[in-house]
């Protein structure tokens, strides 16, 4: 340890004429250490202790040797941060565009995005957006512009109406006054319904899913993924993807079949 | 791909056949037929063909009109300038828009999705 050199201060100017000496020494001191931290050697240090002026007093040395110590071995600059863009850079993201029907009036306007205030443009009713799951007992009408799942434990009282932008059904609808979707009708497994219900709608049967239908079932477009057997009379164009399977009477203006299909039963296929 | 095998034998547009036409190979028909078409091979039903009588083939690809039944082994595709007036039997069949069809379909009645891609191989860790 060096020996301390005890400074007696009895004067503000002297404090602030010390502190400058003090910050003089050590910018010194330091501008000394740096040229030798390029080359950052440990044989160096040995050198540099003697080599800084006035290692003699302690504060100095002591600054001299500390900072030689922490210097690491060898110096590389820190890799950039590689930072990767959500989206493509150049590409603007559009949101997508959808129609929306009224369920009061059934007027259908455009909406770009989020609908912030949802009124109906001609009939100025507030339209309810949410996203309606039944799943027990439900007696009042369901009115949405958002989706409505039925599930299969659900109880809807006879003469209700059921409207949505997207309904599927996993239970009994049978004594439903109404269902309508604005946009499709998805039937799960275990669907109860009167065909003549889904006349004026898209309907999806979706993979894995297995309909039956006592009557003809009538609607504007079918899309069939899943296995759906009974006749069927559809208004625009009946679509079997591969894996899907209908097994009854058809009858479209329009049909569309991948190799990996099933259709089993009279066909009358003509526009 | 099968439409990528040589074709050996072609019936031009301007030819009219009446009895059966049996054939071993790939085969191309666009004229008009009164009689059954046998094929062994893949055949072709040109958009200007007119077949009236059974087809049974191994694989066939329709654009034209076929009056009577069509029977494939392996599979029927049906293009969208196809005309079908009769029963099809087949292990798979494909049909594009516009096809117009009467008739009695039996495809594949198990249900089993033929053409379903393979389940990708498990990484080992």
């Amino acid at each position: 340890m060096a020996k301390r050199t005890v400074v007696v201060i009895d004067s503000f100017s002297q404090v602030q004429a010390y502190k400058r000496a003090r910050e003089r020494d050590a910018a010194v001191a330091t501008a000394k250490v740096k040229p030798a931290s390029a080359t950052n050697t440990d044989d160096n240090s040995s050198k540099l202790r003697t080599a800084v002026p006035g290692a003699a007093t302690g504060v100095q040395s002591r600054v001299a040797t500390s900072s030689l110590r922490s210097m690491p071995a060898s110096i590389t600059a820190p890799k950039p941060r590689e930072v990767t863009p959500l989206n493509p850079i150049g590409v603007t993201v559009v949101p997508k565009k959808r129609t929306i029907t009224c369920y009061s009036c059934g007027y259908s306007f455009p909406a770009t995005g989020k609908l912030h205030v949802p009124y109906c443009p001609k009939c100025k009713l507030l339209l309810c957006t949410d996203d309606i799951v039944i799943d027990g007992e439900q007696s009042s009408n369901v009115q949405t512009i958002g989706d409505v799942v039925i599930k299969s434990t659900a109880k809807l009282v006879d003469g209700i109406t059921i409207n949505g932008r997207s309904v599927t059904i996993g239970g009994d609808v049978s004594h439903c006054a109404t269902v309508f979707a604005s946009e499709q009708i998805v039937l799960e497994t275990g669907a109860v319904f009167s065909p003549t219900v889904l006349e004026q709608t898209n309907v999806i049967i979706p993979a894995g899913a297995e309909i039956k239908v006592s009557s003809t079932l009538k609607c504007k477009r079918l899309t069939v993924m899943g296995k759906i057997e009974g006749a069927i009379s559809v208004a625009e164009c009946l679509e079997i993807k591969a894996g899907g399977n209908v097994v009854g009477d058809v009858s479209a203006p329009s049909l569309v079949m991948e190799l990996g299909a099933g259709l089993t039963g009279s066909c009358k296929i003509i526009k | 791909m099968e439409e990528n095998k040589v074709i050996k034998s072609i019936i031009g547009d301007d030819i009219e056949i009446t009895g059966d036409v049996k054939c071993s190979s790939q085969l191309q028909f666009d004229g008009k037929l009164d009689g059954n078409l046998v094929c062994t091979g893949s055949a072709v039903i040109g958009k200007t063909a007119v077949v009236n009588g059974n087809i049974t083939v191994e694989s066939v690809t329709i654009n034209g009109t076929v009056q009577g039944n069509i029977t494939a082994k392996d599979r029927i595709e049906m293009k969208s300038t196809a005309r079908v007036h009769g029963d099809i039997k087949a292990k798979r069949l494909s049909v594009e828009d516009g096809v117009t069809f009467i008739g009695r379909s039996e495809v594949n009645p198990s249900g089993v999705a033929t053409d379903a891609p393979a389940p990708a191989p498990e990484v080992k860790k």
